[in-house]
């Protein structure tokens, strides 16, 4: 990661963890919004991050990438929270995922005779959209409240696989599970958020 | 001749992308991508809100958050200077 230098910032610069922080509090926000929707108590971890990142940063070998580093530390803050508050946390049923529900709707298939399980009617080709319609801010806001509306283990994995970028393998490192278990459901996840996008650009594509 | 359903082409659509496929299966949906238009435009829709997704914008924390990392900082490093 270009302009985070560890040496700097543990040698007293400020602008070393200005950089740290303008690199990775955006991630870890969005990570802590998903624990808890309170923004405020989603600050009060992130902060409480940076005082344990600080606090821990001799100890940082490298072994993990910066941000897995970064984000198992707001994980375990957010963990410990929901203990002492005697909560259940999301990820205690990451792996408790529902195989069986289809991510399409089965009346989108025809369901009987020779063209069964063939779409009924076909999926719109989003090609026809202006080009701008993707990038709106309407549309940007619209896939907010799709992830936020998600399983929390659905919107972490999505929140880290396609709006922050991350490598599966990372993803599975940091939430302990494997790819396969990520897959499922990171499956569900776009599965729900695509559904989703699909009906708001209907109305848009009537009138293209 | 081996006839892939939509609706199990849907299932798989995330595994393909992820290049999770064994090669004969990623063939199986290459074959039907390649005469299906519904099954086509379906994986070109979730291609579209993996990109849409990753355009989401930036989470912004207030003013008073920054001024507190900055304490959070100074406060670190007086302890590093005497610890």
């Amino acid at each position: 990661m270009t302009g985070v230098d560890l040496r700097a910032l543990r040698r007293g610069d400020e602008a070393a963890f200005s950089n740290l922080v303008n690199a990775y509090n955006s991630s870890l926000l969005r990570l802590a919004r998903i624990y808890s929707p309170s923004r405020e108590v989603a600050e009060d971890a992130v902060q409480e991050t940076w005082i344990a990142a600080l606090r821990g940063l001799d100890g940082f070998a490298g072994r993990a990438t910066l941000r897995t580093w970064l984000c198992r530390i707001l994980i375990n803050i957010v963990r410990r929270r929901a203990a002492a508050e005697s909560k259940t946390l999301p990820f205690s049923s990451l792996t408790d995922v529902d195989h069986a529900a289809p991510t399409v709707a089965p009346d989108r298939f025809v369901r009987t005779g020779r063209d069964a399980g063939h779409w009924a009617s076909l999926p719109a080709d989003w090609s026809r959209l202006p080009e701008d319609k993707l990038l709106s801010v309407e549309l940007q806001e619209i896939i907010g409240d799709a992830v936020a509306t998600l399983p929390a283990p659905q919107a972490i994995v999505i929140t880290l696989r396609d709006v922050e970028g991350w490598a599966s393998e990372e993803v599975c490192d940091l939430l302990d599970i494997s790819g396969a278990n990520q897959r499922v459901i990171l499956h569900r996840a776009r599965g729900k958020v695509r559904a989703v996008l699909e009906s708001y650009l209907a109305h848009e594509l009537d009138n293209a | 001749m081996d006839d892939l359903r939509c609706e199990q082409l849907v299932e798989m659509v995330t595994d393909y992308l992820e290049e999770a496929l064994g090669a004969e299966e990623a063939l199986r949906v290459n074959r039907h991508l390649a005469i299906c238009e519904g099954c086509d435009n379906y994986v070109a829709q979730v291609r579209d809100t993996v990109r849409a997704l990753g355009n989401q914008p930036r989470e912004l924390p207030g003013v008073a958050f920054e001024d507190k990392l900055r304490t959070i900082y100074r406060s670190w490093l007086t302890k590093r200077v005497d610890g």
